[in-house]
Formats: C-alpha cells, sequence, structure tokens
C-alpha cells in the first residue's frame, strides 16, 4: 500500500498498483525505496480532487498500458468515443473537471489527461462562438467591429 | 458598409475576464501551489497553454475558426493555424473565403459577385488592377469611423500573413470555373496585401502547388513573387516554359519542385531548356534538392528531351515518372548531374534500353539510392550495374517481372557491404533468393518484402543466422501469400534479432504490427 497526502493535508491509502497509474508516483517510489513509509505529499492536488483521481485509477488499474504516441493526426478521430464509465466519471462541474485535468497534467497518468482533454474538446464541438464563451465563462474582449471581421474571415471554416 | 457603419466606440475594451488575465490568474493559482493552500474554493478558471494545446489539437478547422472568434488572446494563438494551409478548396469555398476576407478587410465592392465583362481572364485581370487600388480608400473609411477599433486592428493584421501552404484548387466545373477564377484573383490581390503589411515579417508561403490550367501565368507569377524568399515546395502541372523561367528567376530558395502534365503531346523537357522568350537563357534553380516530372498522361508519346540550359547544381534527387525516354537522353541527364545525383527513381518509364540502365552506374558514380519500378529491367542489366559500383545505399526494385534471383543475387553480392535499405516487389523471388540477398548484406538497416507469391516464412528465419541480425531496424511483409503471421512473431522474439525496432506484415484480411 502507499500513502499519498493531498495539498489539504488529507492521507489516503491506496493499492501500490493504483497509485502507479501516476508515472510521477510511480517515479517518486522508484526513488524512494519500496519500504518507505512516510506519505507522499501532492502539493498541487486538493483531497476532494485526489479523491476523484483514486476512483478513475482504481477503475482502470488492470487496463493494458497505454499504445506508445503516436502521431497528432489520429486524436482528432478518436475524440468521440469515450467509454460509458468514464463518461460517468467525468460529468462533474467545470471547476472540478479542470482541477482534474491539471491534476492529471501533474501527476503524469495520460489516460485520465486525455479523458479531460477529449470532455474540453466535446465541450466545444457544434457550438457557437457565443456558446463556447458562455460555457467556459470567456469575456468577449473584441470590439463589435473586430468580431464582425474576424466572423467574416472565418466563415470559410464552416463548409469544411 | 452596413457593417462598418453600425459599429461606435463606447465599447471599444471591456476590461478583460479572469479567464483572459493571464498574469493574475497563473500569478494566483502558482501562489496557491506555493503555499499549499486548497484550491477548492476559489476553483480556477483557466487551464494551462499546454493543456489547452491538447484540447485544440482535439478539434477540426470548423471549431478552431470558432475558438479564434473567442476573444483575443485565442484569435493570436489559433488564427496562424485556422489560416496555415489553405489548400484543396473548391469552388464554393475559394468564393467563400475571399468574399469573407473582402468583407472583413472593407474592400468588397459594391458588386463582388456581378459577373461583370464576361472575358474570363481579361475579368479577373481587371479585378486584379481595381483591387491593387483599393487598399487606400479602405483605410481611410475604417480610419474616419473609428480610430481604436482600427488601430486594434492594424495590430491584428490580415490572417492571410499565416499561409504557409497555398494550392490544390479543384478545377471547378464550368458553371463555377469563372466564379473560381475570380476569386482566386481577389485572393491573389488580398495575399499581397498581406504580405506588403507584413513586409519585414517572418510570413510567406513555403509551398504552393496548383494547376496551370486553372491558374494563369499572371497570378502564378504574382502569388510567387509574393512568397519569392519563402517559397520551399512548388508542384506545377502543366507548366508553361515561361512559368518555369519564371520560378528560377524569382524564387531563388526552391528546394523541390515537382512538374506533371496531362497532355500526351506535352513534353515537360522541352521546357526545362527553354526560355520564356525562346532565348535559351539557362535557367538556374541554385537550391534544387529535388525534382520530380512526370505526365500523367497513360500513353506519352514525346520523349524527354535533354535539360541543357536547365543548372541545378544542389540537386540530388530526380525522379522519373510516367514518361517516355530515349536513351540518349537518359545518358545526358545523367552525365550532367553527376556530382551531385545522389537518388535516382525511374518509374513507368519506356523507351530506355537495358544496355543504358546498366551503365547508370557508370554515368553517374555518385548516385547512391536507385529506385527501378515498373520498367521491365532485367537480370542482364542488374548483373551490369553491380559491376560499375559496389557504393549502393538503398535499392528498390518493384513490379519488373523478368527479373529473377539471378540478378537480384548479382547486386546483393556487389553492394552487400553497402546496402542498407531494401524493397522488393513483384518479381520472380523463392525463398532462396531472398535467403541469399540476407546472407550477402551486412550492415542492412531496412528490409521490405510485397507481393512476392514465391517465399514462405522459411525466407524470413533466415534474417536470425544471417550477418544483417545484427542491424535490421525495420522489416515489412505485405501480402507475400506464404509468410504468417506467426512467422513474423517468432522472429521478432528471437533474441539474435536485436536491434529490430519495426516489424510490420499485411495479408489478406489480417496486419500485425510489432513496435
Amino acid at each position: 500500500m502507499v500513502k499519498l497526502s493531498s495539498s489539504d493535508g488529507r492521507e489516503f491509502v491506496v493499492a501500490k498498483e493504483v497509485a502507479c497509474q501516476s508515472v510521477l508516483i510511480k517515479n517518486m517510489l522508484e526513488d524512494l525505496g519500496e519500504d518507505s513509509d512516510a506519505p507522499i505529499p501532492l502539493p498541487n492536488v486538493s483531497g476532494p480532487v485526489l479523491e476523484k483521481v483514486i476512483e478513475y485509477a482504481t477503475h482502470h488499474k488492470d487496463d493494458a498500458p497505454p499504445p506508445p504516441e503516436d502521431d497528432s493526426k489520429n486524436i482528432t478521430k478518436s475524440s468521440e468515443d469515450i467509454e460509458e464509465w468514464d463518461k460517468e466519471f467525468i460529468n462533474v462541474d467545470q471547476g472540478t473537471l479542470f482541477e482534474i485535468i491539471l491534476a492529471a497534467n501533474y501527476l503524469d497518468m495520460k489516460g485520465l489527461l486525455d479523458l479531460g482533454c477529449k470532455t474540453v474538446a466535446n465541450m466545444i464541438k457544434g457550438k457557437t462562438v457565443e456558446e463556447i464563451r458562455k460555457t467556459f465563462n470567456i469575456v468577449n474582449d473584441f470590439t463589435p467591429e473586430e468580431e464582425e471581421q474576424i466572423r467574416k474571415e472565418n466563415e470559410w471554416c464552416e463548409d469544411r | 458598409m452596413a457593417i462598418l457603419g453600425g459599429s461606435t466606440t463606447s465599447e471599444a475594451h471591456k476590461p478583460l475576464a479572469p479567464y483572459c488575465d493571464a498574469g493574475a490568474a497563473q500569478a494566483r493559482s502558482d501562489k496557491q501551489a506555493a503555499a499549499g493552500v486548497p484550491s477548492n474554493g476559489a476553483r480556477r478558471q483557466r487551464l494551462p497553454a499546454e493543456i489547452e494545446e491538447m484540447v485544440f489539437r482535439r478539434l477540426g478547422l470548423r471549431e478552431l475558426a470558432a475558438c479564434a472568434a473567442v476573444c483575443s488572446r485565442w484569435h493570436r494563438r489559433l488564427t496562424p493555424r485556422v489560416f496555415e494551409s489553405i489548400e484543396w478548396l473548391d469552388a464554393r469555398q475559394l468564393v467563400a473565403l475571399v468574399s469573407g476576407l473582402e468583407a472583413a478587410a472593407g474592400t468588397a465592392r459594391a458588386d463582388p459577385w456581378a459577373p461583370d465583362d464576361g472575358g474570363d481572364e481579361h475579368g479577373g485581370l481587371g479585378s486584379l488592377r481595381r483591387l491593387g487600388q483599393a487598399p487606400s480608400q479602405a483605410t481611410l473609411v475604417d480610419g474616419g469611423s473609428d480610430e481604436a477599433a482600427d488601430g486594434h486592428c492594424a495590430q491584428r493584421g490580415s490572417p492571410l500573413a499565416h499561409v504557409r501552404r497555398l494550392g490544390g484548387w479543384f478545377t471547378p466545373d464550368a458553371s463555377l470555373a469563372a466564379q473560381a477564377h475570380r476569386a482566386l484573383v481577389r485572393l491573389v490581390a488580398l495575399l499581397g496585401d498581406a504580405a506588403q503589411d507584413a513586409a519585414g515579417g517572418v510570413g510567406g508561403i513555403a509551398t504552393l502547388h496548383s494547376d496551370a490550367a486553372f491558374v494563369p501565368d499572371t497570378l502564378l507569377t504574382r502569388v510567387v513573387s509574393l512568397s519569392a524568399r519563402t517559397l520551399a515546395a512548388v508542384r506545377l502541372c502543366g507548366a508553361t516554359p515561361a512559368q518555369i523561367t519564371m520560378l528560377a528567376a524569382t524564387a531563388a530558395g526552391i528546394r523541390r519542385l515537382e512538374l506533371s502534365t496531362e497532355r500526351d503531346d506535352f513534353n515537360v523537357g522541352t521546357h526545362l531548356r527553354t526560355g520564356a522568350d525562346g532565348s535559351r537563357a539557362p535557367v538556374v534553380f541554385a537550391a534544387l534538392e529535388h525534382l520530380s516530372l512526370s505526365s500523367t498522361s497513360d500513353r506519352p508519346r514525346y520523349p524527354l528531351l535533354s535539360f541543357e540550359q536547365f543548372h541545378a547544381p544542389a540537386l540530388r534527387s530526380l525522379e522519373l515518372s510516367f514518361l517516355h525516354i530515349t536513351d540518349t537522353v537518359l545518358c545526358k541527364v545523367l552525365i550532367r548531374m553527376r556530382g551531385s545525383l545522389e537518388r535516382l527513381a525511374i518509374q513507368y518509364v519506356t523507351g530506355v534500353s537495358e544496355g543504358s540502365l546498366g551503365v547508370v552506374p557508370f554515368l553517374c558514380p555518385t548516385v547512391r539510392e536507385l529506385e527501378l519500378t515498373c520498367i521491365n529491367v532485367s537480370d542482364a542489366a542488374l548483373e551490369a550495374m553491380a559491376r560499375h559500383t559496389d557504393q549502393m545505399r538503398s535499392l528498390t526494385l518493384v513490379g519488373n517481372h523478368r527479373l529473377t534471383g539471378a540478378g537480384v543475387a548479382a547486386v546483393a553480392r556487389a553492394w552487400g557491404a553497402a546496402l542498407e535499405r531494401i524493397d522488393l516487389g513483384m518479381m520472380q523471388l523463392g525463398d532462396g533468393d531472398v535467403a541469399g540477398v540476407l546472407a550477402a548484406c551486412t550492415g542492412l538497416r531496412e528490409l521490405r518484402l510485397r507481393h512476392l507469391g514465391g517465399i514462405s516464412g522459411a525466407a524470413l528465419e533466415q534474417a536470425a543466422v544471417s550477418r544483417c541480425a545484427r542491424t535490421l531496424q525495420t522489416l515489412e511483409v505485405r501480402f507475400c501469400g506464404g509468410v504468417r503471421a506467426e512467422a513474423l512473431e517468432r522472429l521478432c522474439a528471437d533474441s539474435r534479432m536485436a536491434s529490430l525496432v519495426r516489424c510490420r506484415i499485411v495479408g489478406d484480411g489480417f496486419e500485425r504490427v510489432v513496435v
């Protein structure tokens, strides 16, 4: 078992194979040696987020290791195919989603990071510019003229 | 004009949202991270740039374009990507692109698509001239109506400054041809404006490919001169002598040039030696590294003539495809290129005799990579080649049905120490022949076998006991009926194949890749 300590001081005890879904933790364990009892501090991951991350890692602990990457060309295609369990798992409010992505990035968990990015990409797909702003709470900092110009300039992409 | 008329200056600059305020958000989250403060209460609103990048990579052009219109930070970030490649547009898309850009730039005429004088070429050039005068007027209008916005926009610049690849327009059907042509003329004019704005900047088209039947000389000249400093790769179909001379004179940095023709009475070679005015002034491509000449006609009738006035001192790769070439021509070409040419590919070429092929390494001793595809080369020719050099690094022999193991064995014996890459396909080879090649080649890195009906797994097993077992990195077997996937797996698991990095076998209904 491995002890993990979140940024708010909560401790989580998880199986080693679960913890090692994170390449960061795996490397740390290798460096620290097997029998270190001290909890691994994760100052960039809060308790609630770490809980979600562990939930994901537990569910995916038996997955085959991800195939080595890769040409970025293939990524675009695969955005739709999210497993049912993953879909349910990542169905969280946007703040949490972003926190999970950041944690996955920090902990170096490729599968979870992919899932997060896919989810954000899917939130963009099929939306108008205004809807994207609303979704991500982005303020339009263009002047009306600029906005109109950009809309016209980019219109040709609609067909592609 | 109605669009611009509706604008006001009152809300020109809204305060930036936390999302867009990179500095503050970053500083705050850094502080949180450093202090180990729980970030749960104050959720961060924004993903760091590298994660946004992972998201953008999953989006198509249409979504990227939408994102580019969301806020100025994303606009700066994504516009180069949206406009990087203006390729493979059909007539309708081309018209949409150009009319949108013109409307955005405020240069749209009152009657942008009204069929004017009907005369296609002249109509187009007329538009070009009109557009040439347009910017000064447009600037006045914009400047007068909204100075603040204008300043902001000027900073933004034309998105066309980001175009790096241009071309591949579909030749439109007749009803759209005139429209598409006019759109193209206008696009080129807009590119000119963009280049002028970005003068001294880094912008510029690097890759241009066009069907010259659709893009007339004047337009091509304009595009090339706009990107004279950046143009590195050009593909032209049906290029005229004038176009080639112009290319050489204008864009000195071209490294790849591909010329093709659809017409069976069109002679690509002629155009390489005749100047625009027939004066036979030398055509010099100082930086050219790769030249490809081909005909898409299925019966090219005229021989490729000599490269008399064509100078490409840095040329290292020459591809001749679907052409009719005589011995004399091939001989002259090779002698001209000796010294620089390292790669020669002759594909689907007619008119060259056995004897001429046999002396290729003699005429051009610098050639290290040779590809002979579907030119019916014989064992005798390979045996002759083997006598003239021992330096060949790469050999591709595909679709030469007369070839047998004897010819292949002869070159393998002669070049065995130098050969790093072998690609054999569609010929009469058996297991013994492949084993012989493997035994002779001591430094082989890459082996590809395709459509060889006569070989079985036994051929591959030889790889493990041959001297190239320690050097072979890539092995690919495609549609060799007798070779099963298991044979490949056994080979990959063999500890003697120490350097094997990538294995691939493809057959009827199966594909296996071992990395």
